[in-house]
C-alpha cells in the first residue's frame, strides 16, 4: 500500500494481485465483474458459465502439477530423444538433443518442465527413477483372484508411462488364456453398476 | 487383444494423476477382467435417476481427453487415438455379440471398469427369450425376434439389472 497525493489530499494506493484464472470470478452480491481499462464491468452470464467449464478443465489437468524436489536433472535423455525420434515420423521435425540443456525450450514447450520444475507429465514420460519420483501414479498392481496363493500371479509394474501400458497388456494377456479356458463362463454378482450410453 | 490394448492405455491416459494411487487389474478367471483406476468422471456426463420406475445409470463418453498433453505424447507413440472411442468401441463390441455388458463401478476417487466372461446374449439370455418366447412373438406380430432384436432386448434387459 501507499499514500499519493491527490487534488491537496492524500490517496491510499492498494495494489490487489489478479486472482489466479483457476479461482476466477469473485462475487459481489451475486454478480462478478471483469475489469477493464480503469472500469469495472460486469461479467455476462455467457463469461460466468465459460469460466466455470475453464475451471473444470484446469482442475483435471493434474499431469502439469510440478513434482516436488524433481529438475531437469532428472529426466533421461535417451527416453526424451525417443520421443522426439517418435514425433519426427514420417516428416522430421525437431532435432535429437544432445543434452538436457540444450532441450530446455522443447522441455517448456512440451509441458514437461514448466518454471525450472519437471511436471507430473514430464516425469511419466521421460523421468529417471519413476518409483521415488512418483510414487503410485507409476504404479499398476495385478492379481489373479483365485483362491490358490500360487496361481495368483500377483505383479507389481513401475515405470514410465509408456512402458506401464506394454507391462500392462502384456500382464493381461497372459493371465486371461488361463482365465478363459480353464473355467466356465459365468456372471458375477453385481452391485451397482454404470453402463455405457449407447451412443457417440 | 485390440480391445484390451486400448482399455488399458485408456485408463492409464484418463487417470487423475493427482491421487497418488496405482492402477489395479485384478484378473477373476471365467467371470471377468477390472481396470481400476484413481479418478472420477465428470459430472456432467452421468446420467442418473436411481429411483425412477426402472432405474438409470448412464456415462456418456467423453470427446475430450482428460489430460490432454499426456494424450499429445500417447498420440505421438500411437498409443491413444484421439477420437475418444474407448467407450463406444466397447459398446459396439457387446452389441455385435462379441464380449458381454462392459460396465463401471464408481467409488470415492476411484472408478473401475469390469469385462465379463461371455457374451452379451449367452445362454441364461437365450433361455430367458424362450421363457417368453409367446409373449415377444405377440409383440412381433407372431415373428420370431431377429439376432439384432435379441442383441438390443439383452443389452436394455442387462442394463436394467445392473442398474437395479
Amino acid at each position: 500500500m501507499e499514500l499519493r497525493p491527490l487534488l491537496g489530499n492524500r490517496v491510499a494506493v492498494v495494489y490487489v494481485d489478479e486472482l489466479a484464472a483457476d479461482r476466477k470470478f469473485v462475487f459481489l452480491n451475486g454478480t462478478a465483474y471483469r475489469r477493464l481499462l480503469t472500469g469495472d464491468h460486469r461479467a455476462t452470464e455467457r463469461e460466468v458459465e465459460a469460466q466455470e467449464e475453464f475451471k473444470e478443465e484446469a482442475a483435471h489437468t493434474k499431469e502439469l502439477q510440478p513434482v516436488p524436489g524433481v529438475g531437469e536433472a532428472d529426466l533421461d535423455l535417451t527416453k526424451l530423444n525417443e520421443f522426439i525420434f517418435h514425433l519426427n515420423q514420417p516428416k522430421p521435425i525437431k532435432t535429437l538433443k544432445p543434452d538436457i540443456e540444450s532441450a530446455r525450450a522443447f522441455l517448456e514447450r512440451r509441458c514437461f518442465v514448466k518454471d525450472g520444475a519437471v511436471t507430473v507429465l514430464g516425469a511419466l514420460v521421460c523421468g529417471q527413477h519413476p518409483r521415488d519420483r512418483l510414487g503410485f501414479r507409476a504404479h499398476v498392481h495385478g492379481y489373479v483372484d483365485v483362491p490358490n496363493e500360487i496361481t495368483r500371479d500377483k505383479q507389481d509394474f513401475v515405470d514410465n508411462v509408456l512402458q506401464l501400458m506394454e507391462s500392462s497388456l502384456g500382464y493381461l494377456l497372459r493371465n486371461i488364456q488361463v482365465g478363459t479356458s480353464a473355467h466356465r463362463v459365468a456372471l458375477p454378482s453385481l452391485n451397482t453398476r454404470w453402463n455405457f450410453c449407447a451412443r457417440r | 487383444m485390440e480391445l484390451l490394448r486400448e482399455t488399458v492405455n485408456n485408463a492409464l491416459a484418463h487417470r487423475d494423476y493427482s491421487v497418488n494411487k496405482q492402477v489395479i487389474l485384478p484378473i477373476k478367471p471365467g467371470v471377468h477382467i477390472a481396470i481400476s483406476n484413481p479418478g472420477a468422471f465428470r459430472r456432467t456426463l452421468i446420467i442418473e435417476d436411481g429411483d425412477a420406475e426402472i432405474p438409470i445409470r448412464r456415462i456418456l463418453p467423453e470427446a475430450k481427453p482428460r489430460n490432454l498433453k499426456l494424450a499429445d505424447v500417447l498420440r505421438v507413440f500411437r498409443k491413444w487415438e484421439g477420437r475418444g472411442i474407448g467407450m463406444a468401441t466397447l459398446v459396439d463390441l457387446c452389441l455385435e455379440n462379441r464380449i458381454d455388458l462392459p460396465y463401471y463401478r464408481i467409488y470415492t476417487e476411484e472408478v473401475c471398469l469390469y469385462l465379463n466372461a461371455g457374451k452379451l446374449v449367452g445362454e441364461r439370455m437365450e433361455r430367458l427369450f424362450t421363457s417368453f418366447d409367446a409373449y415377444i412373438s405377440e409383440r412381433l406380430d407372431g415373428a420370431n425376434p431377429t439376432e439384432e432384436q435379441k442383441r438390443v432386448l439383452a443389452y436394455l434387459i442387462k442394463s436394467e439389472w445392473a442398474d437395479e
